[in-house]
């Protein structure tokens, strides 16, 4: 059980590489929180910081009050007692399974029939029991990943670190093993790190999620906040469909776009940004002049149809909008469809109309 | 569960972490590199580049370019560059339909038995080629070869007629080219496993038929391994010694090889002579494997694994058997009639005698277990087989796993050191050797360290690739996850990086000790009457046309090899061998 600190920790590969750009972090006790970017940016470097497996150039790490890694100093992995999966899984193929997930218990001082104990239980957590004595080679992806599992979790660990542990499984296991992760961590409640570029599966799995970009943080927050409430462009549109429309504030209510149109939406103390995010789904279609109601209430625009597909239990629309440069993606009821050319009146409540920065 | 429990012995508990500090082996490791290659690799080749411009003391000594000038202007000493270049293309040629087509057809069809060609053909680099040569006058010499005796019996003709004759260049070729068609389909069968079936699919479905999508698609995309194969086999054919020796010499034709062991063995000092001689084949052969290199991309040293995965192999239908009967005699000339023949001599008192009851003895290992001079070099042959073996691997694990973990500064230029005598023709080496190692104040000449350096130098190249290669399969990430299990950088080298490595280092100390034990072009110019080793020996014997003992010999150093194989096989499984290529 820890809580870590990361503090303006700064990692430079070569002369000029800002893998990791002076980034701030606080993670709770007990709490599983995922680094979510696209490739590149840092995640697996910031890993491998709290790991130890490579120095900072500045800025400190510090887990339950002790700095363990800083600009001068690093105490090496082996002393850090966290436990990694790692994306290959780095199962040991002399090792047979128990043997594997047993290895790390020496090092506490846990030998004999108590360590067969906890190898034992564990391997049945993961639901391996009855595979033990088989060897790595012998097993599939997901049971590689059910062992890597057992052996991070059987020591106990302060920390779990996880570089995206999913991604070389195939889908239908891939969605499997995200819930049990979830599961295992309610289980042991192990303060974790989990890095994924998927965002669905940093929804599922994390109490937060925070969103890195070039080296950099964009936005930490509860998965229903990154998603609702995003903070920048780059989370907006890395979260989710959006469309996002460039312009200005013209009042704490109102945001005009480029091209004229107005849209409402709801203050926020202060909040700046050039842009709004409108969620595809957030806006709603009638039929041309539909009564949809006060119009002080909410936004309502009138557009007609460049595209419609449809999907079964959706219809993704591109609606052009007077006011507009880019046409609004519109996720609609099917029930209803408009073909090509219709004209349509959109809604979109006040709370739909997120004002995020460019940067 | 207690916090004690998962406390990490030595885990800090507050204040500031402790330094650790890290100490840089840059310096000591570049030393001890520099050292080697300057002396396995630079100072040979420089005593042999001074020696080329130097008349010998006995005459003015002093800068000259004499010996170039004789060396390329006299025509009995310039014959045996035109013969030499003439058996390269002939042989390269050759080996390249032979190995090429075998490997189309191992690869692409339904052959029967795929893997017994496979496996045939990796095996007859177990048959040393000057054995291999001795044991084809048995079978295919003018009077006295069996083939000939028996066509002759078989449609009554006279004593005259005569099918073969391996005494000749088209002799020397076909004998050539067994050994070097090997090389060929091992770099065409892993190009041809490395190309997608996908691709060879798409060109059928666009309507292209078998042997269209072959030369279309096929062909073009293999182009790199064939010329690869092509220059491998040629090489091969350019550097041999033994084959030349066993049956040019006699047809009164000199290769550059014998050529040049001919200045070194003369009664007047050609040291400079034989240097400027050895220029042109140095030169040609390091600038052949580097167009190799070059050609075949990073990936110059193929495997005979690669991802073949599932492909619908061509129906060769009628011709499913002939085509099969074809593959087999290359390897039935190279490895089944040569053993035979050499099995079946050593146990002959008169090799004339025929098969018969009263002909056979076992005289002939009984001499050479007997005589002083043959116990002694089948002693020396182990020795050296072991110290270059040992030698060569432990060099070539620690520099790979330095260059591989990048412990040092500069790290990235190991692999080249490392590999920097490939391409040296081994009698080349030995003229560089024997330059620098006969004056004082390094006298080596005479002991078997000289012999010892040849063949380290000679396969350091061959031990860096492999254990390279084993490196190259540990993922990073097995040792980091020991670490962050929380062991720290010697149990993780216990526990993990050695049992992982350790199949490597015992491939590639087979795979230096196999061809260690029939070294003949760099040995046959470095040893004296104390170190003589088996292949020198043989040849001797050839020399005074003991041909009984010879066999036995050759049989001898056989099942020495298959032992060694066998040892492999057990300790490694069966995939060693496939880093031989
Ligand atoms: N050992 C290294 N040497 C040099 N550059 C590196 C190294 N490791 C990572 N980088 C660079 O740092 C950046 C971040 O890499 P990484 O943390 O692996 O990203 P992510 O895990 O988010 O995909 C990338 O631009 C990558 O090329
Ligand atoms: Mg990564």
């Amino acid at each position: 059980m820890a809580v870590l600190d990361l503090k303006g920790l700064l990692k430079i590969f070569g002369t000029d590489v800002r893998a990791v750009d002076e980034i701030d972090l606080h993670i709770e006790h007990g709490e599983l929180i995922s680094l979510l970017g696209p490739s590149g940016c840092g995640k697996t470097t910031t890993l491998r910081l709290v790991a130890g497996f490579i120095d900072p150039n500045a800025g400190e790490i510090v887990m339950d009050g002790d700095v363990v890694s800083n600009a001068n100093s690093v105490i090496p992995p082996e002393r850090r007692n966290m436990s990694m999966i790692f994306q290959s899984y780095a199962i040991w193929p002399h090792k047979t399974v128990s043997q594997n997930v047993g290895y790390g218990l020496k090092f506490r001082g846990i030998t004999g029939a108590e360590a067969d104990k906890r190898v034992k239980s564990l391997l049945s957590v993961v639901q391996m029991d009855h595979l033990g004595a088989r060897y790595p080679s012998e097993l599939s992806g997901g049971q590689q990943q059910r062992v890597a599992l057992a052996r991070a979790l059987v020591v106990e660990p302060a920390v779990l670190l996880l570089d995206e542990p999913l991604s070389n499984l195939d889908a239908n296991l891939r969605e499997e093993m995200r819930f049990e992760i979830r599961r295992l961590h309610d289980e042991f409640n192990i303060t974790s790190i989990y890095v994924t570029h998927d965002q669905a599966e940093a929804m599922v799995t994390s109490d937060r999620i925070c969103v890195m970009n070039s080296g950099k943080i964009e936005q930490v927050g509860k998965p229903s906040d990154i998603y609702d409430i995003p903070a920048t462009k780059f989370v907006a549109e890395f979260v989710g469909v959006t469309n996002s429309i460039p312009g200005k504030i013209s009042s704490p209510e109102l945001f005009e776009a480029n091209d004229g149109a107005k849209f409402m939406m709801n203050a926020d103390g202060g909040k700046t940004g050039e842009l709004v995010s409108i969620r595809p789904h957030r806006i709603h279609v009638h039929a041309e002049n539909a009564d949809v109601g006060g119009a002080d209430a909410q936004n309502v625009l009138d557009g007609e149809v460049t595209r419609g597909y449809y999907f079964g239990s959706t219809v993704d629309y591109l609606v052009k909008v007077p006011g507009l440069e880019e046409p609004l993606r519109v996720i609609g009821d099917p029930h209803q469809f408009f073909g090509v050319g219709s004209k349509v009146r959109l809604t979109i409540e006040k709370a739909a109309v997120i004002l995020v920065s460019d940067s | 569960m207690t916090q004690d429990a998962q406390q990490l012995p030595g885990m800090i508990s507050g204040g500031e972490p402790s330094a650790t500090k890290k100490f840089d082996y840059t310096v000591i490791v570049w030393v001890v590199l520099l050292i080697l290659l300057i002396i396995l690799v630079a100072n040979p080749i420089f005593q042999l580049f001074k020696e080329s411009f130097f008349v010998s003391e006995d005459e003015a000594g002093g800068f000259t370019f004499q010996n170039y000038i004789d060396a390329f202007e006299t025509d009995e000493y310039y014959k045996p560059m035109y013969i030499t270049m003439m058996l390269a293309i002939s042989v390269g040629s050759i080996s390249l339909v032979v190995g090429a087509v075998m490997a189309w057809v191992v690869s692409r069809t339904d052959i029967p038995f795929p893997n017994l060609i496979r496996n045939g053909i990796l095996a007859s680099f177990v048959t040393p080629p000057f054995l291999g040569a001795i044991a084809w006058i048995f079978l295919a010499g003018q009077n006295e070869g069996w083939l000939n005796k028996w066509i002759r019996g078989l449609f009554g003709l006279s004593d005259e007629f005569y099918l073969f004759d391996i005494f000749t260049m088209k002799g020397v070729i076909f004998a050539m080219s067994l050994y070097t068609f090997p090389l060929v389909f091992i770099v065409v069968l892993a190009g041809l496993n490395n190309i997608s079936s996908d691709v060879e699919d798409a060109a059928n479905v666009a309507g292209g038929g078998t042997f269209h999508t072959m030369f279309s698609i096929t062909l073009p995309l293999v182009a790199p391994s064939l010329f690869a194969g092509f220059i491998l086999a040629a090489l091969e054919a350019m550097i041999l010694f033994g084959i030349p020796a066993v049956l040019a010499i006699p047809a009164g034709q000199h290769t550059m090889t014998t050529q040049l062991r001919a200045f070194m063995v003369s009664e007047d000092d050609l040291l400079g002579l034989a240097s400027a001689y050895a220029m042109p084949m140095l030169i040609l052969a390091v600038g052949m494997v580097w167009t190799r290199g070059i050609v075949l991309g990073r990936r110059g040293y193929a495997t005979v694994g690669g991802k073949g995965g599932q492909r619908r192999p061509q129906k060769l239908g009628v011709w499913r058997i002939p085509i099969f009967v074809l593959c087999m005699i290359p390897l039935v000339c190279a490895i089944v009639l040569p053993a035979m023949a050499l099995l079946t001599t050593s146990f002959m008192k008169n090799l004339g005698g025929g098969l018969v009851w009263s002909n056979l003895t076992l005289w002939n290992y009984h001499f050479i277990l007997t005589n002083d001079a043959v116990r002694e070099s089948i002693y020396n042959t182990i020795m050296l087989a072991i110290m270059a073996a040992t030698g060569a691997t432990i060099v070539a694990a620690i520099s790979a796993f330095i260059a591989q973990r990048k412990l040092i500064r500069g790290h990235e230029y190991i692999g080249f050191m490392a590999t920097a005598p490939i391409g040296i023709p081994g009698i080349v080496l030995a003229v560089g050797l024997f330059a620098a190692y006969t004056k004082q104040p390094f006298v080596l000449y005479g002991t078997l360290w000289i012999m010892f350096l040849a063949y380290l130098t000679k396969y350091l190249p061959l031990a860096y690739q492999t254990s390279n290669a084993g490196l190259t399969s540990i993922h990073p990430e097995l040792e980091e996850s020991c670490r962050i299990m929380g062991a720290n950088r010697l149990q993780v080298f216990k526990d993990v990086t050695v049992p992982l490595f350790k199949t490597a280092v015992i491939a590639s100390w087979i795979l230096v000790f196999m061809p260690s034990l029939r070294e003949l072009s760099a040995s046959v110019l470095l040893w004296t009457t104390n170190t003589k080793v088996i292949s020198v020996v043989i040849v001797d014997f050839y020399e005074e046309t003991l041909l009984g003992p010879i066999s036995a010999l050759g049989v001898l150093l056989l099942l020495i090899t298959l032992v060694a194989i066998a040892v492999g096989f057990r300790l490694v499984g069966r995939d060693f061998m496939r880093s031989a290529g």
